[in-house]
């Protein structure tokens, strides 16, 4: 019996990721009733938006790493982890087999939770489950244990519906977004730091009156918000700290590259999440269908929240803050890039527990920046493993791959949990 | 048949909530017979992606002063009042259209 269990994992497992996430799309899909046509364009977008992705991952790690082996030897740096975004971690976090499998299990969580009243969240940002597929591929990797790696992500999934639940009277009136609450797998774990720095800054006289305004950030930076006028300066800074000044075209051209990853791989991600949004229609009908008649809060992604005028400018300045910290902090490896586009979603709920102060979200996100990283660096190459499981093509010998967004630290307990075992 | 609206469609990251709304008004106007082009972004981005853009859907906070009319995406994703914002949205994008 465990033969033919074994026989036929192996042969699942031999297809990759690009045939079989598709396929258990399309089976969800169909199980929710979806439709066939629905199920099967969702099933193959997921294919096509993996196989995208590839190609994107294939351009920035080449691009990228010779910079970093440079950079590395020369400015004696040990920023060796490279960050490739959340977009990229996500999507790599779904395509294990442990990961893919969470999206039912995160679902099952939140139905037996409801069931039991212990929670009045209604998840139904499918996407952002990819968090709870991070951690349970990271406790699989290191448990070797499917089982324990899949209660990892349980535990995260209802860890973030409790949140949601405790934290959604304050986001609902601050941001104006009534039966909203918000359950991204992230955000809820920065709000016991931002309680934390709080604590803190309303201790220190003069420092707990500071109140920055941040009016005018927007409509003077407001250029670095684009992805490819930000990666492209990003590519040059690169580009001259790893000497390529000698050699003006190879840097222009590795700053376009770089330009062009960060603009190319929102669309490609854009991609996973049309695949997604089916999966995430049909299970948010079905969960109306049954717990439709009671109040509830439906839980959405921190992205609703990003637009408030203090986070949109502390996303900003975040941006070369995080730079440095990259390099002064001590015994961090990891070299901020992918997520600098996205450092508004690390603040994103600090206004709302600190009532929409520019210099909260600021001295936050200092301290959110630095325990991203520290996680991440004791991450290792974790993710790296993950992608190569995946199928990801990248290279023997090149730079470990992270996501800052992935740095969470109940993640981070789990995984240190799981080497119990 | 007027000429084609251009709809720009924008929330925190111009990747999640962006695309998944995206393609409910897609689907919702292609019914209608109402011609239009649909592009997502951040909204930190959204400042600089603004030519020749007829309307602004966002399902996060727009914050900054513009001309031209914005809708909230937030009742798409919660699927309350889903049929108001498509309808005015509609209604609008007609006026746009032939007007």
């Amino acid at each position: 019996m465990i033969h033919i269990i074994t026989t036929i994992s192996n042969a699942l497992t031999s297809l990759g990721a690009s045939v079989l996430i598709p396929i258990f799309i399309f089976i969800l899909c169909m199980v929710f009733g979806a439709g066939l046509k629905k199920a099967v364009m969702a099933g193959l977008t997921f294919g096509a938006a993996y196989i995208g992705l590839n190609l994107v991952i294939g351009l920035m790690i080449s691009t990228v790493n010779p910079m970093v082996e440079i950079m590395v030897e020369q400015w004696g740096l040990k920023n060796d982890i490279l960050d490739v975004g959340w977009a990229v971690g996500s999507a790599i976090a779904y395509s294990t087999t442990c990961g893919a499998l969470v999206i039912v299990v995160s679902l099952g969580v939140n139905i037996l939770m409801l069931a039991t009243k212990t929670t009045k969240t209604l998840n139904v940002d499918i996407w952002n489950f990819w968090n709870h597929a991070f951690t349970a591929s990271v406790v699989y990797i290191i448990s070797g244990n499917l089982i324990i790696g899949l209660i990892a992500g349980a535990i995260h999934a209802a860890f973030c519906l409790v949140m949601a639940d405790r934290t959604a009277a304050r986001v609902q009136e601050f941001y104006q977004v009534p039966g909203v609450s918000i359950p991204h797998g992230w955000a809820v774990t920065s709000i016991p730091i931002i309680a934390g720095v709080n604590w803190v800054l309303d201790r220190i006289p003069v420092v707990k009156d500071i109140n920055w305004d941040e009016k005018h950030i927007q409509e003077k930076w407001g250029i670095f918000g684009s992805p490819l006028i930000l990666g492209t300066i990003l590519g040059l800074v690169l580009g001259l700290l790893s000497g390529y000044w000698t050699d003006i075209p190879l840097l222009l051209s590795s700053a376009i590259s770089i330009g062009t990853v960060m603009m190319i791989i929102p669309k490609f991600i854009a991609l996973f999440m049309e695949s997604l949004s089916v999966v995430s229609d049909v299970a948010r009908k079905f969960m109306k269908a049954h717990f439709g008649d009671r109040e509830f809060y439906v839980g959405l992604d921190s992205a609703i929240l990003i637009g408030h005028p203090t986070t949109v400018a502390a996303g900003i300045i975040l941006i070369p803050v995080t730079l440095i910290l990259a390099v002064i902090l001590p015994v961090n490896r990891v070299l901020p890039f992918g997520d600098l586009a996205s450092l508004a979603y690390f603040v994103a709920l600090v206004p709302c527990l600190s009532k929409g102060n520019l210099f909260r979200s600021l001295i936050c996100g200092i301290v959110i920046m630095s325990v991203v990283m520290l996680i991440c660096t004791g991450f290792g190459s974790s993710m790296t493993t993950m992608a190569v499981t995946a199928g990801y093509a990248i290279p023997e010998g090149a730079v470990d791959i992270t996501a800052l967004s992935a740095g969470n630290w109940l993640t981070w307990i789990l995984s240190k949990f799981a080497g119990i075992f | 048949m007027g000429r084609t609206v251009k709809l720009m469609v924008c929330c925190g990251s111009g990747i999640a909530t962006s695309t998944h709304v995206a393609a409910m008004v897609r689907e919702y106007m292609e019914e209608r017979r109402i011609p239009v082009t649909i592009e997502t972004c951040s909204v930190q981005d959204l400042a600089n992606r603004l030519t020749g853009c007829d309307m602004i859907l966002s399902t996060t906070q727009v914050a900054f002063g513009t001309e031209i009319p914005v809708f909230s995406g937030v009742p798409l994703l919660i699927g309350v009042g889903e049929e108001e914002v498509l309808e005015a949205m509609a209604v609008k994008m007609k006026e746009i259209s032939e007007g």
